[in-house]
């Protein structure tokens, strides 16, 4: 097997990533890095370039421009040795339905140059980690959706790479067999496994169940990439004031930057970030003779935060488009 | 990695009810050709004249490189389409292997195949000497052999590089089977007098089987058939490789 990378090389880097079709970017200068741990969690709507980001990291889509490298080994100089460390289970299983999962697994494990001492243990390894052992010797074609997904996912596993890439890997799943899915990829990623794993979704909850980081892609373009613990606090406050209270007022005191009202009440912005914006609002909300029955940190979603940025993401593109429009029929 | 690929096509083929039908059935139709070459040398053992291997060259060898022809097609339309049409091509894209590999690991697998059935022709020469004690000259059995597997190993190789081209089988069979029936019938527009019939008949595969089936080894026939199988190798590597950029 291929040498292990030294520890401060990322898993996968990804640098200035670009893909253009006939006239259309699919991607736009995509930039992130993996580290051993880290399970990423590409989330965007369909179309935001999810796919095409993983196809290239998995060398089945030639980038138009940029780098990847997987564990220190650059896909374009050196692909057989940086897909070495590569484990890919697309969207669609890429199973043989005609072979038995344990002739499937020995023909992943010959295909990513498992020696061939050593691939009765690995297939073994896989079989175990997947919960396989049972259908072992079950024609693929013969095993429900779930399972086939599993024998797909003990095929991306059975050469022990560094790096796992999974495609909308719950897509068609049931809600019991996702939970285990998800289970699966908690246990094979886990902090000390020294794995990463890249993951696409556009199903919020799948992404905050099993990443530990978020990236937001948009349009090809990456929109936002976190920590998952990063999206769950907003900033914004979410206070309760019962009464006739009029939005103005509230926009005028000077703790606070921006007041919104929706069906669940108020949300405010508070002008000084952490637990000192939030007391001076308080403050200045009593001394302006507002009744404050209640006021709390908003306890934000992902699917909120996501829905922020794309929206906030349009609305900048409509007024880019606007002003080019104004300048061109000004000329 | 060449021989992984190419074990598990060469396993592939018969995994599918329709590996074994077709295997059988060119079985049965070498057979029954066979029969009709021994019938017609038994009836006029002159006629070749060049005795029973002559025959057997001219009137057995000679129409089952026929059969393979049409026959080849069908083993080879899923070697690529069929993968790309089920998603499995994806495991071949993300392997650490190169195209050029998976092409010639999918061509050698075919190879391996082709020498199967060339056997099993010449398993009925075998069988007719050992129950009739028939004396009959094995080189240059082996000679015409060795032409039928070339010629099958350069029919492959275009149903190889159409079987890149379609995610459908059926249109990569129709498509190589046109194009192995063109080059063929070049040699018949050469032998029929047309212009530039030299030019024909060194394009055309079946021109260069004939010093096979004389029993003879011309290295410019092996030649031709070794460079033939390589272009149509080259071609395929290269559109594998270049799926990637169109991103199928």
């Amino acid at each position: 097997m291929s040498s292990q990378p030294e520890p401060q090389t990322p898993l996968l880097r990804v640098r200035q990533l670009h893909k253009r079709y006939a006239g259309h970017s699919a991607l736009q200068g995509l930039d992130f890095e993996l580290r051993g741990g880290e399970v990423l969690g590409l989330l965007g709507a369909n179309g935001a370039g999810k796919t095409t980001a993983l196809q290239m990291i998995c060398g089945a889509l030639a980038p138009s421009g940029g780098e990847i490298a997987i564990c220190g080994q650059d896909l374009r100089n050196a692909p057989l040795a940086a897909k070495r460390q590569l484990g890919y289970l697309p969207d669609q299983p890429p199973l043989y339905p005609e072979l038995t999962v344990d002739e499937y697994l020995r023909h992943c494990a010959r295909l990513h140059r498992v020696a061939r001492g050593d691939s009765a243990a690995a297939v073994a390894a896989a079989l175990e980690d997947c919960n396989l052992g049972a259908v072992r010797r079950r024609l693929i074609g013969n095993l429900s959706k779930g399972y086939r997904q599993r024998v797909g996912l003990a095929g991306a596993l059975v050469h022990r790479p560094r790096l796992l890439v999974f495609d909308e890997p719950t897509t068609g799943l049931d809600p019991l067999q996702i939970g285990e899915l998800r289970a699966l990829i908690a246990d094979i990623c886990g902090g000390d496994s020294g794995r990463a794993a890249i993951l696409s979704s556009h199903l919020m909850q799948e992404v905050a169940a099993t990443c530990t980081r978020v990236l937001v892609l948009h349009r090809g373009r990456s929109l936002c990439d976190a920590p998952l613990a990063d999206f769950a606090a907003s900033g914004w406050l979410r206070a309760r004031l019962p009464g006739a209270v009029d939005a103005a007022q509230l926009a005028a005191l000077p703790a606070i930057r921006e007041v919104r009202r929706d069906a669940g009440g108020w949300r405010l912005l508070p002008a000084a970030p952490g637990d000192a914006g939030a007391a001076a609002v308080a403050r200045e909300i009593v001394t302006a003779g507002i009744p404050l029955a209640a006021l709390g940190a908003e306890e934000n979603t992902l699917e909120a935060r996501f829905t922020e940025l794309v929206r906030g993401a349009e609305a900048q593109l409509a007024a880019t488009e606007a002003t080019g429009g104004d300048r061109g029929a000004a000329a | 990695m060449i021989l992984v690929v190419a074990r598990h096509e060469l396993l592939g083929q018969w995994r599918s009810p329709a590996g074994w039908v077709a295997a059988g059935g060119l079985a049965l139709l070498y057979a029954w050709l066979f029969l009709l070459a021994v019938e017609g040398y038994l009836q006029n053992p002159q006629a070749s004249g060049g005795g029973l291997t002559a025959h057997l060259l001219a009137e057995y060898l000679a129409p089952a490189s026929g059969l393979l022809l049409l026959v080849t097609p069908l083993f080879s339309m899923r070697l690529v389409a069929g993968e790309l049409a089920s998603g499995s091509f994806r495991l071949l894209q993300s392997a650490p292997l190169s195209m050029a590999a998976v092409a010639g690991g999918k061509l050698l697998g075919l190879l391996a195949l082709q020498a199967l059935l060339v056997l099993i022709a010449l398993s009925l020469p075998a069988l007719l000497a050992v129950i009739s004690d028939t004396p009959l000259d094995w080189g240059a059995l082996a000679a015409g052999g060795l032409g039928l597997l070339l010629f099958g190993g350069a029919c492959g190789a275009c149903g190889l590089y159409f079987s890149c081209l379609s995610r459908q089988p059926a249109v990569a069979a129709l498509g190589s089977l046109g194009t192995l029936l063109l080059l063929w019938l070049l040699d018949g527009a050469a032998n029929a007098g047309a212009g530039g019939g030299e030019l024909l008949r060194l394009l055309s595969p079946p021109a260069h089987l004939r010093s096979f089936l004389r029993g003879l080894l011309d290295s410019a026939d092996i030649a031709y058939f070794l460079l033939f199988i390589g272009f149509f190798w080259a071609l395929a590597a290269r559109r594998l490789d270049n799926l990637r950029l169109l991103g199928e």
